[in-house]
């Protein structure tokens, strides 16, 4: 007894006829399982007539529109991974237009027919509706579980590997091309640059404090020869623009011009014992802050002399200079020279890292062990510390 | 111990049924980004009453544990790279997945609706006369490129490329991918297309 399966759409119908392998006791259900296709039959609202064939032509058919269906709706061809896989199917689809899909169907070639003898393929035109028509057709025979249930839906998404690009080569190799010959023409300007050369800070008075106080700096007659090189506020590390005439200056000292003059500390114990102070006291000058805005961690080059006593510092990045104000160091006093402050005759110099987590990381500027004679030069470039110092287990 | 929070809501059974893609990063790619806001963008083109009932299909599907409410539905749709505020939020595969449900589900309440306008539009081919001749589809159009205009960010390269006729374009486009999510499988073949070319 065979049994007759159908799937209707308004523009397609299968019709599928078959035998059943179900026990015939148990098989009295009222929808027996169909699993052994005799004839399709494939009636198309566009063609007269209906496109029939057996096992073969369901497979190749059901495959294709499949196929096809995921081409359309994601816009990239599928071609590449169909011709891997079968040379030349007897069912193709391709796309024409916007709204115009091909349907070639090749006939089965018998093997004594010559090449002459090959009949054309058959070739339908289908809009878009009725090419989902098609495939909704295709979906329902799948998921019908009761007929040809070995026949089921696998989708799987093209890999990388079959998407050709759609633009041309050569436009892509555009901006490759433009990045590497502005880089070999900069590289060609910068050639002719000189290195700057590398200077020692002089020991002559600061012409711009000559200008506000032409009575009182003497450089000729002055007894204080300190006064000169430690003169201060050098306009390049100024963070702030009024001064203080009292006598100390919240202004940071040129740190250069003090490690110049001043012996640099590079005894590790001693730096060990700087380093833990330093730490200590500006943890506790922080808490006494409010709540730190910053995202990024701000880093400063303090100095500090041989009890410990902060005589200058500079901004290493950006942010530091912005959220000066929500950290401890914009409230340190500096005795300035006119006051008669002391010029520290050593200086131990710390990168001092302020994170947005509250924790402050504090380690000697020129690593461990230090280099005594490396000059105070205008790098900004941050120094590999070896030693990093951690606080002890707490975390915010 | 007691645990104090809820426990994590376990995915919806309703996407279970939806593979996971071998992408990198587990999370959606531009491409599928794009496609899902501008597949819903089309939705809400077609049917005047359109963003809420994005929002609606969302509590009867039971998806609400992914997404809550209008501001989180905003946020992932403008996980698309070209929307005007472009969220750098990436889109879990978890989230693709309901707006993919939630895509079909609508859909199929507007088969009629989308038929309807692929049929005038094949007619007015055949007449070789442009969308603009046929009412609604006219009005699906214009509807459309406003909302497109509207949304996504004229700084853009890929925007500035689409001119009124490109954009007419695009709209016909989805309305014909939006067809085939309304077909028995829908949901899986849209949810696979959407990965072509993005997996190793």
């Amino acid at each position: 007894m065979t049994i007759q399966r159908q799937y209707s759409l308004p523009n397609c119908k299968f019709i599928l006829e078959g035998l059943t392998n179900d026990n015939p006791v148990d098989g009295m259900n009222a929808r027996p399982r169909l699993s052994i296709l005799t004839q399709v039959e494939c009636h198309l609202s566009s063609v007269e007539k209906p496109l029939a064939g057996g096992r073969d032509f369901l497979e190749n058919l059901v495959k294709a529109v499949s196929e096809y269906a995921q081409d359309y709706l994601s816009g990239i061809p599928h071609a590449a991974r169909r011709d891997r896989q079968n040379d030349s199917d007897p069912v193709q689809l391709y796309r024409i237009d916007k709204n115009l899909h091909r349907l070639s169907l090749q006939p089965p070639i018998t093997d004594d027919s010559k090449a002459a003898d090959f009949p054309p393929p058959m070739e339908i035109d289908l809009t878009t509706v009725q090419l989902f028509d098609l495939v909704e057709a295709v979906d329902q025979l799948y998921a019908d579980a009761q007929t040809v249930p070995d026949l089921s839906l696998s989708l799987k998404p093209l890999p990388k590997r079959y998407v050709v690009s759609q633009e041309p080569m050569t436009k892509r190799a555009i901006p490759a091309a433009l990045g590497v010959s502005s880089l070999a023409v900069a590289a060609a300007a910068m050639f002719f640059l000189p290195a700057p050369e590398v200077r020692r800070p002089e020991q002559t008075p600061d012409p711009t404090t000559q200008q506000e106080s032409p009575a009182s700096a003497n450089p000729d007659g002055s007894p204080n020869p300190p006064d000169a090189e430690a003169a201060t506020p050098s306009p390049a590390a100024d963070p702030s623009p009024t001064a203080n005439d009292g006598a100390t200056s919240s202004e940071p000292a040129d740190l250069d011009a003090i490690a110049a003059s001043a012996a640099n500390i590079s005894d590790p114990a001693e730096l060990e014992t700087l380093t833990t102070n330093l730490q200590g006291s500006l943890y506790t000058a922080w808490a006494e802050k409010p709540e730190p805005t910053f995202e990024q961690p701000l880093e400063y080059r303090v100095g500090v002399d041989q009890n410990g006593q902060i005589v200058g510092y500079r901004f290493v990045n950006e942010p530091a200079l912005t959220y000066l104000n929500e950290i401890p160091l914009s409230d340190v006093q500096f005795p300035t020279p006119e006051a008669g402050g002391v010029v520290p005759d050593s200086l131990a110099q710390f990168l001092v890292v302020f994170r947005p987590d509250e924790i402050i990381e504090v380690s000697p500027w020129y690593g461990l062990p230090p280099d005594a004679s490396a000059p105070a030069g205008e790098s900004q470039s941050e120094p590999a510390p070896d030693a990093t110092v951690e606080p002890d287990g707490s975390s915010p | 111990m007691q645990a104090n929070s809820p426990p994590a809501p376990s995915t919806p059974a309703i996407l279970s049924n939806l593979p996971d893609p071998q992408v990198s990063d587990g999370v959606c790619p531009r491409r599928t980004r794009q496609q899902i806001d501008l597949l819903l963008l089309a939705i809400e083109a077609l049917d005047l009453g359109g963003s809420e009932a994005l929002l609606v299909a969302a509590r009867d599907l039971d998806l609400q544990s992914l997404v809550k409410n209008r501001v989180a539905l905003w946020r992932l749709r403008t996980t698309n790279p070209l929307r005007r505020n472009s969220q750098r939020r990436p889109l879990s595969l978890a989230e693709a997945k309901a707006l993919v449900v939630i895509i079909c589900h609508l859909a199929r309440r507007l088969t009629v609706v989308i038929r309807q306008l692929l049929l005038s539009y094949d007619q007015l081919l055949e007449k070789q006369l442009s969308p603009e001749h046929n009412l609604r589809l006219a009005r699906y159009l214009e509807r459309f490129r406003a909302h497109f205009r509207s949304r996504m960010n004229p700084k853009r390269a890929a925007v500035m490329a689409y001119t009124d006729e490109k954009l007419n374009e695009l709209a016909l486009d989805l309305l014909g991918q939006l067809l085939f999510c309304t077909g028995t499988f829908g949901v899986q073949r849209l949810w696979s297309s959407l990965f072509d070319g993005e997996v190793a």
